[in-house]
C-alpha cells in the first residue's frame, strides 16, 4: 500500500514535437490492459455522526466501497490533441452520492442532480477543485466543470455521512471497475507503464506493465488486502 | 522527441475523519471538540455566563457521543461532555425504541433530547454559526428554582444579578440563576415522536422545566410538545409549548399552603434556506408563577440569525437578539423585574478541513442594568469533530 501522496502524480502528458512522430502515433498498434480487482479489505462505511435528534432507525448503507479505479500513472498523449467536452453525472439519492466514485477526464462537466425529497448541499474544499453548490431541492441540478487533474473529495454539508470521490485525469487511460471488479483500459499505445489500483482514497497497489509493440491485451489482476 | 510534462499537482484532500465504528457498525462513536478564546473575561459583566459557571466565549468543550444499535428497533444513545477539563457529565443518555419498522414513531426514555425549541436541538457545536448562544438559551436571569423572593422589592434588587441571585426563602447556597430555556442540560423523562420529514410532532413528560431540567430536589413533572412542519423544501416552521412546576420540593415545603409555581413556555421558530443562504428566527415566551409575588414574571426573547457562504469553505454569519421582561411595581417604583438585554454578534467561519472549523466573531451586548451595561468583545473558536 502506498501513501496517498503518491497520487500527486496522477498523470503525465507526452509532448510529441514533430509531424513524423504524429504519424507514428496514428499508425502504431494499440493495446489493452484489463483484469480484475479483488478488494479483500474494503473501507468501512462512513456512518452518520451519532445523532440524538433523528427520528427512526439509521438508514442502510448504500455506498459501494468495492469500486476501484485503475489508471496509468503517466501516459503518452498527442501534444495538441483536443479533447471533446464531456459530461458526467453524480446523483444524490437516498442520502448517497451515486456513483460513489467517478473517474473523468479534465474538462468534463459533472451534473449533481438532487433526487431526494430533501435539500442537499454538495461541496468540496479540495485543492484540485473547490466548489459549493448551495441548497437546492429535488428535481434540480447544478453542475461543476473540472479543469485540473487530481482528486476531489465531495461532501454534502447537510448530511455528514454523504461523501464521494471524483478522480480527474489529464489522459484517457483509466477505468472504474464494474460491479464484479473487472476493468478494461483500451487504446493504450505500446510501452512500459506504471499501473495504479486505487480504492477509497489511496493507491493500494502499483505495478509495472508493458504493452507489446504489436498491441494486444495485457491481463493484470489485483488483490487489495 | 518525447518529453514528459508532469501535470499539475493532484494532491488529495485530507481524508475525512468520520465517526469511529465498532462491532460491525452497531456501535458508533463521535466526538466534538471546541476551543474558544475571547479578548475579555466574562466575569463582572456575565453576559455569556452559563449555569455551568463558564463563559461560552472562553471555553474548552469536549463531547463524546455514542450510538449503540442493539437491534434495528432498539438503540442506546449517550453523550458525555466536559467543559474546561472539569468532570465529565452525562448530557444525554437514553434508550430509543422504534416499535414499528415501517412507521415513523420513536419512544425515547432516559435523559432525552429537549422537546421544546429549535436551537437546543442543534446538538453539535458547528450547528451554531457563531460562538455565542442566543440569549433565551444561555443568559442567566435572576430567577432561581430553589429559592424565591419574599417580596417584589427583593425580586427587583436582583435585577441583572443572574450570575449570583440570592433570596430569603429557600436555598441559601451560592448559585446561578436560570435561563428561559437551557441549552446546557437535557431533561430526564419519556418522549414520543411521530411524523415524517414534512410534519413531525413530539410530546414528552420530563422532570423539572425547560429552564432547569436537572434540579435534584424536584418531583414535579413537565409536559412539553412540539410540532414541526416543512411546507416546502427549505422552509421549516416550528411551534413548541411546555408547562410544569418549576420550584424545588424543598421550597414548596417551606411555603406550606397550596400554591401555584407553574412555569409556562411557548416558542416559535422558522428556518429558510436557499442556495447559499440560511436564515433562522426563534422566539420564546416564558411565564413563571412565583408563589410569593402578586403578579407572574414574564420574559420574552427573539432572535434572527443569518448565514451566507461567500465561497467554498467560508461563511459569514450574524445574529440580532433581544431579551425583555414584564414590569412589576415595588416600593421604589415600577420596573422590569430583570434588566432587558440586547445582543448583536457577527463573524465569519472558515473550514480548514472538512471537520476542522475556525470562527472569529465580534459580540456586542447591552443591558439596562447591572454594573457593566455594555460590552464588546472579539472571540475566536476552533472546532474539530469526528
Amino acid at each position: 500500500m502506498r501513501p496517498s501522496a503518491l497520487l500527486s502524480v496522477l498523470s503525465a502528458a507526452a509532448v510529441i514535437s514533430a509531424g513524423a512522430s504524429r504519424a507514428e502515433q496514428t499508425t502504431a498498434a494499440v493495446g489493452m490492459i484489463r483484469g480484475h480487482i479483488d478488494v479483500r479489505r474494503a473501507a468501512p462505511p462512513v456512518e452518520r455522526r451519532p445523532t440524538v435528534n433523528d427520528l427512526g432507525a439509521s438508514p442502510a448503507h448504500g455506498q459501494d466501497f468495492m469500486r476501484s479505479v485503475v489508471y496509468l500513472e503517466s501516459a503518452p498523449s498527442p501534444a495538441f490533441a483536443v479533447a471533446e467536452p464531456q459530461s458526467a453525472s453524480m446523483d444524490q439519492r437516498n442520502e448517497t452520492f451515486v456513483p460513489h466514485v467517478l473517474a473523468i477526464a479534465v474538462g468534463t462537466t459533472v451534473d449533481f442532480p438532487n433526487s431526494d425529497n430533501t435539500y442537499h448541499n454538495v461541496f468540496s474544499i479540495s485543492k484540485t477543485r473547490s466548489f459549493d453548490l448551495g441548497h437546492y431541492a429535488a428535481g434540480h441540478s447544478k453542475s461543476v466543470r473540472f479543469d485540473r487533474p487530481g482528486i476531489v473529495r465531495v461532501f454534502c454539508e447537510i448530511h455528514s455521512h454523504m461523501s464521494a470521490f471524483i478522480l480527474v485525469f489529464s489522459h484517457q487511460y483509466f477505468a472504474v471497475t464494474s460491479a464484479d471488479g473487472r476493468y478494461q483500459i483500451g487504446r493504450v499505445p505500446p510501452g512500459r507503464y506504471t499501473l495504479d489500483a486505487w480504492n477509497e482514497g489511496e493507491v493500494r497497489e502499483s505495478r509495472q506493465v508493458e504493452v507489446p509493440g504489436d498491441g494486444g491485451a495485457v491481463e493484470e489482476d489485483f488483490t487489495l488486502r | 522527441m518525447l518529453c514528459l510534462a508532469v501535470a499539475a499537482g493532484a494532491q488529495a484532500q485530507e481524508l475525512p475523519s468520520g465517526p469511529v465504528t465498532l462491532a460491525d457498525g452497531r456501535v458508533t462513536l463521535g466526538t466534538d471538540i471546541s476551543l474558544s478564546a475571547s479578548t475579555k473575561n466574562d466575569e463582572s459583566a456575565w453576559f455569556n455566563y452559563t449555569d455551568y459557571e463558564h463563559s461560552t466565549l472562553r471555553l474548552m468543550r469536549i463531547d463524546v457521543t455514542t450510538d449503540i444499535r442493539v437491534t434495528d428497533r432498539v438503540s442506546f444513545l449517550g453523550e458525555v461532555r466536559s467543559e474546561n477539563g472539569q468532570r465529565i457529565r452525562p448530557y444525554a443518555l437514553f434508550v430509543r425504541v422504534h416499535p414499528w419498522k415501517d412507521r415513523p414513531i420513536d419512544i425515547q426514555g432516559g435523559r432525552i433530547p429537549p422537546t421544546f425549541g429549535a436551537f437546543s436541538r442543534r446538538e453539535y457545536a458547528n450547528g451554531n454559526p457563531l460562538i455565542g448562544y442566543p440569549l433565551a438559551y444561555q443568559y442567566l436571569t435572576s430567577m432561581r428554582a430553589d429559592a424565591v423572593p419574599a417580596s417584589v422589592d427583593e425580586q427587583l434588587r436582583m435585577r441583572a444579578r443572574g450570575w449570583r441571585p440570592s433570596y430569603s426563602i429557600g436555598s441559601q447556597a451560592v448559585q446561578t440563576g436560570i435561563p428561559l430555556v437551557t441549552a446546557f442540560h437535557w431533561p430526564t423523562g419519556v418522549q414520543v415522536r411521530v411524523g415524517s420529514d414534512r410534519l413531525m410532532a413530539s410530546a414528552a413528560v420530563t422532570k423539572g422545566t425547560v429552564s432547569d431540567p436537572e434540579t435534584k430536589d424536584h418531583s414535579g413533572k413537565q409536559i412539553s410538545g412540539r410540532v414541526q412542519w416543512e411546507p416546502v423544501t427549505g422552509l421549516v416552521l416550528g411551534g413548541s409549548g411546555a408547562r410544569g412546576p418549576y420550584l424545588a420540593d424543598s421550597v414548596q415545603k417551606l411555603l406550606g399552603q397550596p400554591h401555584s409555581s407553574t412555569e409556562r413556555a411557548v416558542g416559535f421558530d422558522a428556518e429558510y434556506s436557499r442556495d447559499h443562504w440560511l436564515v433562522r428566527t426563534e422566539g420564546v415566551w416564558n411565564r413563571w408563577q412565583v408563589p410569593t409575588l402578586p403578579v407572574p414574571l414574564d420574559a420574552k426573547s427573539a432572535f434572527v440569525e443569518g448565514t451566507y457562504k461567500v465561497f467554498p469553505g467560508m461563511f459569514v454569519a450574524a445574529r440580532a437578539d433581544r431579551l425583555t421582561f414584564n414590569r412589576i411595581t415595588g416600593s421604589t417604583g415600577t420596573r422590569t423585574w430583570e434588566a432587558p438585554v440586547t445582543r448583536f454578534e457577527a463573524g465569519l467561519g472558515y473550514y480548514i478541513q472538512r471537520n476542522l472549523l475556525g470562527k472569529v466573531t465580534s459580540q456586542y451586548n447591552s443591558r439596562d442594568g447591572g454594573l457593566i451595561r455594555k460590552r464588546n468583545q472579539f472571540t475566536v473558536q476552533l472546532e474539530f469533530w469526528l
